[in-house]
C-alpha cells in the first residue's frame, strides 16, 4: 500500500466495499499514517449519511426488553465484581499494614491487636458491601417479562457470577463473569437437567472477563442447570463434576 | 425515578456514554431509546427481514454497552458511531451468510424504498433526514446505485463491477464522485454535514 493506492481505495473503504484482505492492508496503512485519519473520518461521515436515508421503522418493544434484560444482568455482575475488587484492595492494604507493624512492635502483641482490628474492619467492610449490593439490587429492578436464575458453586468458583436470564420471548441468555480460566482444549458446558437426564447445552470460553451467550436448548421441563468443564467442542454426557448449578 | 428518567433525557449522548461506561444501565437505556430506531431501520434495510434486523441491533447495542470506552468524540457523533457499528457488523453478517439475499431484483426494488417516512418524532432529525435525502436524490442514479450496493448490500467494489458489468475503475470513480457530490450539496448550501 502506498499513497496512490490509499487515494484509490479510500471511498470503497468507508463504504465497506473492500474485500477483507484489502481492508486489512488499508487499515494497516492508516495505522502507520495517522495523518490520513481525519480525511477518512470525514469520508466515513459522508458515507454514513446513507444510513439516515432509510425508511424509518420502529423496533419491536421486545427488542428493548430483551436487550435491557442482558444489560441489567451484566450491570449487576459488573457492580458486584467492582465491590469484590474494592474488598480485596482493602484487605491487601490491611495485610501490608499488619506486616509492617509486626516488624515494628513485636509479633505477639501485634497479632492480637492486628487480628482484632482486621476482624473489625473486615466485618465493617463486609457489612458495607452487603448493604451496597442489596441496595444496588433494589434500585435495579429486573426488566418486566424476564427472569434471572443465579448459579451457585464450590469454593473454586467463589468469585464467579453466572446467571441465566430468561427473556420474555422464551429465549435464554447465559451471562458469566470471573469463571476460573481453563486449560487449552477444554470448554465450559451448560447442562439442562430433567431428573437424572442431563441434556448438553451451550459451550463457552472465558476469554473475556464478562461473557454472555445464548442458551441453545429449551429449559422447558428441566429442574436443574449445571456447568461442567468438558473437552473442546462439548460432550454428549458430562465427563466431570458440576462446578456450578441452580435449581429451576 | 421519574426525576431520574427526566435527567437522562436531558443529557447529551456523550454524557450518557460516560455514564454507561460506569455501568449505568439506565443511561444506556436512554441511548437505546434515542438511537434504537435509526439503528433498527438501517439493520432492516441491510438484512431485509425482521428477525435478522433484531438480532443485529441487539448484537450491536450489546457491543456498545460493553465498549462504551472505545467511543471517540473527535471521530464523530454517538449516532454516527452506533450506525457505523450496525453497518460494519451488518456487512460482516451479510458476507458470512450462506443465503445472501442479494439478487438483482432485490437491489432494484431497494432503490425505490427510500421514500420519506410519515412519522418522525424529532423535528431536527426529520430535517436532517430530508436534507440527506435531498442530497442523495441530487446524485446521478448510476452513482447512487453503486453507493447503495456497497453500503446497504455489502458488495465489494469488485463484486459491483462484475454485477453491473463495469470496469473496476469506473466503480471506484463513481464512488468517489458520489461522495464528493454529497459533500458539495451541503457545502453549496453552507450547511454542516449531519452527524
Amino acid at each position: 500500500m502506498n499513497q496512490a493506492r490509499f487515494e484509490e481505495l479510500k471511498e470503497a473503504y468507508v463504504l465497506g466495499a473492500l474485500p477483507d484482505d484489502e481492508r486489512r492492508v488499508f487499515e494497516e496503512y492508516l495505522r502507520d499514517h495517522p495523518e490520513h485519519q481525519a480525511e477518512v473520518d470525514e469520508l466515513s461521515g459522508l458515507a454514513g449519511l446513507l444510513a439516515l436515508s432509510t425508511h424509518e421503522m420502529e423496533p419491536p418493544p421486545h427488542l428493548r426488553r430483551n436487550l435491557m434484560a442482558v444489560v441489567e444482568s451484566e450491570a449487576r455482575l459488573s457492580h458486584s465484581a467492582t465491590r469484590r475488587e474494592a474488598r480485596r484492595s482493602v484487605l491487601e492494604r490491611l495485610s501490608g499494614l499488619f506486616t509492617a507493624q509486626r516488624f515494628a512492635l513485636g509479633a505477639a502483641a501485634l497479632a492480637v491487636v492486628g487480628l482484632l482490628s482486621w476482624n473489625l474492619v473486615l466485618q465493617g467492610t463486609v457489612d458495607d458491601l452487603e448493604g451496597e449490593v442489596a441496595k444496588s439490587e433494589n434500585v435495579r429492578p429486573q426488566p418486566s417479562g424476564s427472569e434471572t436464575v443465579k448459579l451457585k458453586g464450590s469454593a473454586a468458583t467463589q468469585d464467579a457470577r453466572v446467571e441465566l436470564v430468561r427473556l420474555e420471548d422464551q429465549r435464554t441468555i447465559l451471562v458469566a463473569q470471573n469463571l476460573p480460566p481453563i486449560e487449552q482444549g477444554r470448554t465450559y458446558q451448560l447442562w439442562v437437567i430433567d431428573g437424572d437426564n442431563p441434556k448438553p447445552s451451550s459451550t463457552f470460553k472465558t476469554g473475556d472477563n464478562l461473557i454472555s451467550t445464548p442458551v441453545r436448548s429449551s429449559l422447558e421441563g428441566a429442574d436443574t442447570v449445571a456447568i461442567t468443564i468438558e473437552p473442546a467442542g462439548g460432550s454428549q454426557a458430562p465427563t466431570s463434576t458440576p462446578m456450578m448449578s441452580a435449581k429451576l | 425515578m421519574a426525576k431520574r428518567t427526566r435527567n437522562y433525557l436531558t443529557l447529551a449522548d456523550e454524557d450518557l456514554i460516560s455514564l454507561a461506561e460506569t455501568g449505568d444501565a439506565e443511561a444506556f437505556a436512554a441511548l437505546y431509546d434515542r438511537h434504537g430506531r435509526a439503528a433498527y431501520s438501517l439493520a432492516y434495510r441491510m438484512m431485509g427481514e425482521k428477525q435478522a434486523a433484531e438480532d443485529l441491533v441487539q448484537d450491536v447495542f450489546l457491543k456498545v454497552w460493553r465498549l462504551t470506552g472505545s467511543y471517540r468524540a473527535e471521530r464523530g457523533s454517538v449516532r454516527t458511531w452506533i450506525l457505523s457499528i450496525v453497518h460494519n457488523r451488518g456487512i460482516d453478517q451479510i458476507r458470512s451468510s450462506a443465503s445472501r439475499r442479494r439478487t438483482q431484483d432485490k437491489i432494484e426494488a431497494s432503490a425505490t424504498k427510500s421514500q420519506p417516512s410519515e412519522a418522525f418524532s424529532e423535528a431536527w432529525r426529520n430535517t436532517q433526514r430530508d436534507q440527506v435525502r435531498d442530497a442523495l436524490t441530487s446524485l446521478p442514479p448510476e452513482q447512487l446505485k453503486i453507493l447503495e450496493l456497497a453500503y446497504f448490500s455489502g458488495y465489494t467494489h469488485i463484486e459491483i463491477s462484475e454485477l453491473l458489468d463495469l470496469p473496476l475503475g469506473t466503480v471506484k470513480g463513481r464512488m468517489r464522485l458520489g461522495l464528493k457530490k454529497i459533500k458539495a450539496y451541503f457545502d453549496s448550501r453552507n450547511m454542516a454535514v449531519p452527524g
